[in-house]
């Protein structure tokens, strides 16, 4: 044995039982693996909905989680992003916009995550759990003393693609009519819960 | 009957330990191992550094409690940055650290124990912020797994030069293998939900996907913006990627090695034209691991040859200045 691997330059190597039991260890490994990656892709179904919940922590624990699905089943057919709503204590209203937010400029390798953050996380409704965090995240940033916001409405924006019937070219396409816009969950900020921060 | 069954599971039995067991050289893996580490260097000081504070800084977006709620449905989750003082400062250094092991995996330094601090560290970022991941993280985080048991510190490493090992020597390639079955698994389960899609299967996905601004990279010149361009790109991503689910594994070096090279420039151009992070490097290096060893050695020897030659001419050539010759 070197390091763990079995070196082949003996030539009763073959027979040992160490290494019998050793390749039987780790074809169990191989076989609960794939297993667990099987589980995770397969669809939803009763013998899947039942061994799921004993499954996910070791997922978890080992961050074996299979998400293959980038640009399918269907590709999304509306260029979205999320701003944000501030009202302060005088009714004044502030419109925060992310980063890069609306240029779309994310091609860049170094805002791939805020993209992932801003497009596909906090505007859409299945993150809707983590909209009040949001909320409060965003008060915390624009908090004033004196005109501390009151209310905050996280806004879903989407700009629908025209269909491929009504095929259009890309250098045709205007992306300046927003199709929906949807104030989603508005969140009172209370003052004990807010403190002082940042966000660049 | 019983003799014929018999029969069958000692022939399952000899493949499974054929593919799983049969020694190979380390070669493959370690070069896999250079490309990947780079990959994963770049990764976490371009990709995870520019806006690292806003998800794992100390006043991140989403405090630990909500995506222990959310994510980890108070489960279980492996994430070092817990223990760490909750500081900015800190959270950085856990950045750095990161990055270090990661080029500690690119040079072969301690290699085995590169791997797994990096696996363990990349895991807790991972685990951490997860809204934030894609496709290219999964991916990254199970090869650093199964790179730990791999002999990927074997040969072209600090490692071997501090601890030189025979180049004959060959070791069991099962965290190898898993790499590359997995890998395989990633386009057959993208095949069968792309297949699930009407726009692949109308052809209208390539449209579709070129009109999303926070992906695209380029702008399609509009003489090729046709429908008949996209259907046909459409049509031949999903060919391309169904045959990539077996074609690596053919022993036909030709044929492997034309399909190797047909998936390496599906890759890069899909690189060129969206922009998913560092997704499609890490499929790029995981295909040298279905190249030969035998072909990566020649390809050094070459290498080495023609640099020896390079440097032998330039000794010569500065020899001959200094003695005026």
């Amino acid at each position: 044995m070197d390091d763990n691997h079995i070196t082949y330059n003996s030539q009763n190597a073959e027979n040992s039982d160490i290494q019998r039991v050793g390749r039987i260890i780790i074809s169990l490994i191989i076989v609960a693996y794939f297993s667990i990656v099987l589980i995770q892709v397969s669809p939803s179904g009763e013998i899947r909905d039942r061994v799921k919940p004993y499954v996910d922590p070791i997922i978890l624990l080992f961050g074996l989680k299979q998400r293959w699905n980038l640009f399918s089943p269907d590709i999304r057919i509306m260029n979205q992003y999320a701003t944000c709503l501030i009202t302060f204590r005088d009714g004044s209203i502030k419109l925060y916009e992310w980063p890069e937010n609306r240029k779309f400029s994310f091609s860049n390798i170094e805002r791939n995550q805020l993209r992932k953050f801003v497009v596909d996380g906090v505007s859409e409704p299945h993150y809707a759990a983590y909209w009040p965090d949001t909320a409060r995240f965003l008060a915390r940033a624009n908090w004033n003393v004196d005109n501390p916001p009151v209310l905050v409405e996280p806004t879903f924006n989407g700009m629908n693609v025209p269909s491929f019937a009504t095929y259009k070219k890309q250098s045709d396409m205007s992306f300046s009519k927003i199709d929906h816009r949807t104030v989603q969950l508005p969140f009172f900020v209370r003052h004990h819960e807010m403190s002082r921060g940042g966000v660049r | 009957m019983t003799s014929r069954f018999k029969l069958l599971c000692s022939d399952i039995c000899a493949r499974w330990n054929s593919f799983w067991f049969k020694p190979q050289s380390a070669l493959p893996v370690s070069v896999f191992r250079i490309g990947f580490g780079t990959v994963m260097l770049f990764s976490l000081l371009v990709q995870f550094r520019r806006d690292y504070l806003l998800f794992f800084g100390a006043n991140a977006v989403f405090p630990t409690s909500s995506i222990d709620l959310n994510e980890w449905n108070r489960g279980p989750a492996f994430d070092l940055l817990l223990l760490l003082p909750s500081e900015d400062g800190f959270r950085i250094g856990f950045l750095y650290f990161s990055a270090l092991m990661a080029f500690f995996v690119t040079i072969g330094l301690a290699t085995r124990f590169s791997s797994l601090m990096l696996f363990l560290c990349y895991l807790s970022l991972c685990n951490h912020f997860p809204i934030v991941l894609m496709g290219g993280d999964n991916f990254a985080r199970i090869i650093s797994l199964f790179l730990i048991f791999t002999p990927c510190g074997k040969r072209l490493s600090i490692d071997c030069l501090i601890n030189p090992v025979s180049s004959v020597q060959l070791y069991t390639p099962w965290a190898q293998r898993v790499i590359q079955v997995q890998l395989c698994v990633i386009y057959l389960v993208n095949v069968i939900y792309k297949f699930a899609g009407e726009q692949w299967r109308d052809g209208s996905a390539v449209y579709y996907a070129t009109r999303l601004l926070d992906y695209t990279r380029i702008s399609i010149p509009p003489f090729i913006d046709l429908p008949a361009v996209s259907k046909m790109l459409t049509w031949s991503t999903l060919a391309l990627e169904t045959s990539f689910i077996f074609v690596f594994w053919i022993p036909n070096k030709r044929i492997r090695y034309a399909m190797l090279l047909s998936a390496f420039l599906f890759h890069l151009g899909l690189d060129f034209c969206f922009g998913l992070g560092p997704f499609e490097w890490f499929f790029i290096t995981s295909l040298i691991l279905f190249i030969s060893a035998e072909d990566i050695e020649t390809l050094l020897s070459q290498v080495r040859a023609k640099t020896l030659k390079t440097s032998a001419s330039s000794t010569l050539s500065s020899t001959a200045q200094s003695t005026g010759t």
